[in-house]
């Protein structure tokens, strides 16, 4: 009776802990945070390029050690999906400094990204670039297999082995030839 | 008074049988025998061919620009026609030196005609090349400022090899027979030193059947690795070009077992014309035909699994190009062709082959005429729309081939059949000595039979070393030798034709 009694009770201050949790957590909202980026907003591919990012809480106080992630919009299969490319913490101004490769030219948009934490809400911001590409000088490089010291007649090893089985066949031709007596009989057949 | 009485030989005998095989394959051979049709059907390829040199004239005067090709499609009929006939020639490795090496006794009657194809088919199928090159005069240029890397070098030196090598090869097993030939009275007497000369004192000696059968075992091992080389070379000309639809590592072996399965088609049309032209059912049978029937749906079979092999990996990659290339042959501007290659020429062809029902001659016929047909617009489809492919962003190339064009060609196919009938006009297209070679061997072999069978059945021999054998010249015994048979069932008279050793 006694033990039933006790288990009530500690279900009773369980729910009670849980409900006053609750209650807590709804009395006291994430703050806002902003997030500015900045960054040079024409690039050339294959270049890294720095972002700059600065979080700031409310009030325009720095955050520290935050966690931003730069990511950028890829869609695969027909939805949208976050690719991450790079992430850092802030440091004590709340700034960071992230770094992505544009792989191709044209126009693309990457986001730093706040996930939000200890009491501070998410925030993102986005930037867009002209992506521009390289001039580039080609110097041609020698494709295939490199064989300098091959010269043209070479292909001809593989010819003057069979032209050599020719000569050969060629020869027992001639034996048979010798064999035969000059003057062909009139019954001369296949035999 | 005594009455000088003709020995009359049994037509049913051996005997009867070689006589019947000489007049059958010499006859033709007389100067006399051009009929009015022969002389209809020489002076029609003739004009077809006359046409085709002053479209190729018209075109060395006035250059290529006569022609549908252009910077963009500089590969149209001429090389379709190239691949094609190499294709052809195979028949004559295949079937006289693969059969040859492999002790396969039904060759016989059919390996000089084989060995007529490759030769024939070779020179069309190389001249095709001077023809696209447009400025043949060049030609030279090729052997005198050769380059290790080029494929056209590659092809040349190995087609005239494997020209000289089909030339001799040709050659060899007809020693005996225009050794036989050279003393018949009947023909002419130009033609009789030609006989001579081409002979070479050809007595029929042990010492001179040692060598020959020397040369010509040695022919034929060596003619393979060739034949197969030339047309893996052949291939190489698209496989080793950076274009879609060439980029494929099983363009050697796709392209050999491709000639072969065409090559088999091609002996298997020629043999139907020439049993039915000289009157050859009884030792060209039905047999040879199911034979080469089989031959040919394994090889059907094999170049589907190759096209299927090749075609699905690309169009599961689909990379850029390769799908517009697959889109063209699939369901746009090269699917007619496509389509009647893939079912015209290999579906249709196969069943027409795997069916008991279809598998007679005129069925294997229809098979091989289709299957020829068939790798004409297969070997169209792989050179034409990957030239047409645009690699940079433009427009497709375009390819209509002009009256030029398809005179050549039409040319080339009448020339193939102008060569070929005047090769049988003056030699055998039976290797008669090889064929009684087989009845001798065949002969020989029932005589030991007996023997030994009277030896274990009586203990002893009979009078003439016979054992209890039934006595027939031609060794026929029931259900080992197999006899000329016809497709209803009716077996002809004469010899068996030698089956002895089947394989």
């Amino acid at each position: 009776m006694n033990a039933r009694l006790a288990a009530i009770g500690l279900g009773a201050l369980l729910a009670a802990a849980l409900l006053a949790g609750t209650a807590m957590a709804s009395t006291s909202p994430a703050a806002p945070t902003h997030l500015s980026i900045s960054a040079p907003t024409t690039t050339v591919s294959g270049g890294p390029v720095a972002v700059h990012v600065l979080l700031t809480d409310q009030e325009g106080k720095p955050v520290q050690g935050a966690l931003i992630r730069l990511v950028s919009t890829v869609t695969f299969m027909g939805s949208d999906h976050d690719e991450v490319m790079d992430e850092a913490q802030t440091d004590s101004a709340g700034k960071a400094v992230l770094s992505f490769a544009p792989a191709d030219g044209g126009p693309a948009t990457v986001t730093a990204r706040f996930a939000g934490s200890q009491g501070l809400a998410p925030t993102d911001a986005a930037l867009s670039f002209d992506v521009q590409q390289p001039v580039v000088t080609y110097h041609p490089t020698p494709v295939g297999i490199q064989a300098p010291w091959a010269r043209s007649y070479f292909i001809l090893v593989p010819f003057l082995g069979i032209w050599f089985t020719y000569l050969v066949v060629l020869r027992q031709a001639r034996k048979v030839r010798r064999a035969g007596v000059p003057s062909p009989s009139p019954q001369g057949s296949a035999g | 008074m005594s009455v000088a009485v003709e020995p009359r030989i049994d037509e049913t005998s051996a005997d009867g049988a070689r006589v019947r095989l000489r007049e059958r394959v010499e006859a033709p051979l007389r100067s006399k025998a051009w009929g009015v049709k022969g002389r209809l059907l020489v002076a029609g390829l003739s004009l077809v061919v006359a046409w085709g040199v002053f479209a190729w004239i018209h075109q060395v005067r006035d250059g290529l620009a006569v022609t549908g090709l252009s910077n963009h499609v500089s590969w149209g009929l001429y090389i379709t026609n190239f691949v094609f006939f190499i294709g052809i020639s195979h028949a004559g490795t295949l079937v006289s030196a693969i059969l040859r090496l492999t002790h396969a006794e039904w060759r016989r009657p059919i390996t000089r005609l084989a060995e007529m194809i490759t030769v024939v088919a070779l020179v069309i199928g190389a001249s095709m090349v001077l023809v696209d090159m447009g400025r043949p005069d060049r030609l030279l240029n090729v052997l005198r400022f050769p380059h290790l890397r080029s494929p056209i070098l590659w092809d040349i030196l190995s087609i005239s090899t494997y020209i000289l090598g089909s030339l001799i090869y040709l050659f060899l097993p007809l020693v005996p027979d225009v050794a036989a030939l050279r003393d018949s009275p009947a023909l002419g007497r130009v033609r009789r030193r030609i006989y001579r000369a081409l002979s070479l004192r050809w007595t029929g000696l042990p010492e001179q059947r040692v060598a020959l059968t020397r040369a010509i075992g040695i022919m034929a091992v060596v003619i393979v690795p060739v034949a197969v080389s030339v047309h893996t070379v052949v291939s190489w000309i698209f496989g080793m070009t950076l274009r879609e639809g060439w980029n494929s590592t099983i363009f050697g072996p796709y392209f050999v077992v491709g000639a072969i399965f065409s090559g088999i088609a091609g002996i298997i049309v020629v043999m139907a014309i020439f049993r039915r032209a000289y009157r050859l059912e009884e030792f060209i049978t039905e047999k040879h035909f199911r034979y080469l029937g089989s031959l040919l749906m394994v090889l059907g079979l094999l170049y589907v699994y190759f096209t299927a092999s090749e075609y699905i990996t690309v169009g599961y990659k689909l990379r850029v190009g390769d799908d517009a290339l697959l889109s063209a042959l699939l369901v746009g501007r090269y699917a007619v062709l496509f389509w009647t290659f893939a079912i015209g020429g290999t579906l249709v062809p196969i069943l027409l082959l795997a069916f008991r029902r279809t598998r007679t001659v005129p069925g294997i016929v229809s098979a091989a005429v289709l299957v020829n047909v068939g790798m004409w617009l297969k070997r169209f489809v792989i050179v034409v729309p990957s030239m047409a492919l645009p690699l940079m962003p433009w427009e497709w190339g375009t390819y209509h081939p002009t009256w030029v064009e398809w005179s050549i060609t039409a040319a080339a196919f009448a020339g193939f059949a102008l060569v070929f009938v005047l090769l049988a006009r003056f030699f055998p297209v039976i290797s008669v000595w090889e064929v009684e070679e087989g009845w001798e061997q065949l002969e020989v072999q029932e005589r030991w039979e007996r023997l030994e069978v009277g030896v274990s059945h009586d203990g002893q021999l009979d009078g003439n070393g016979h054992g209890n054998g039934d006595g027939h010249p031609n060794g026929h015994r029931d259900g080992h030798l197999e006899p000329a048979q016809h497709a209803d069932g009716v077996v002809p008279e004469g010899p068996p034709i030698a089956t002895g050793e089947e394989r």
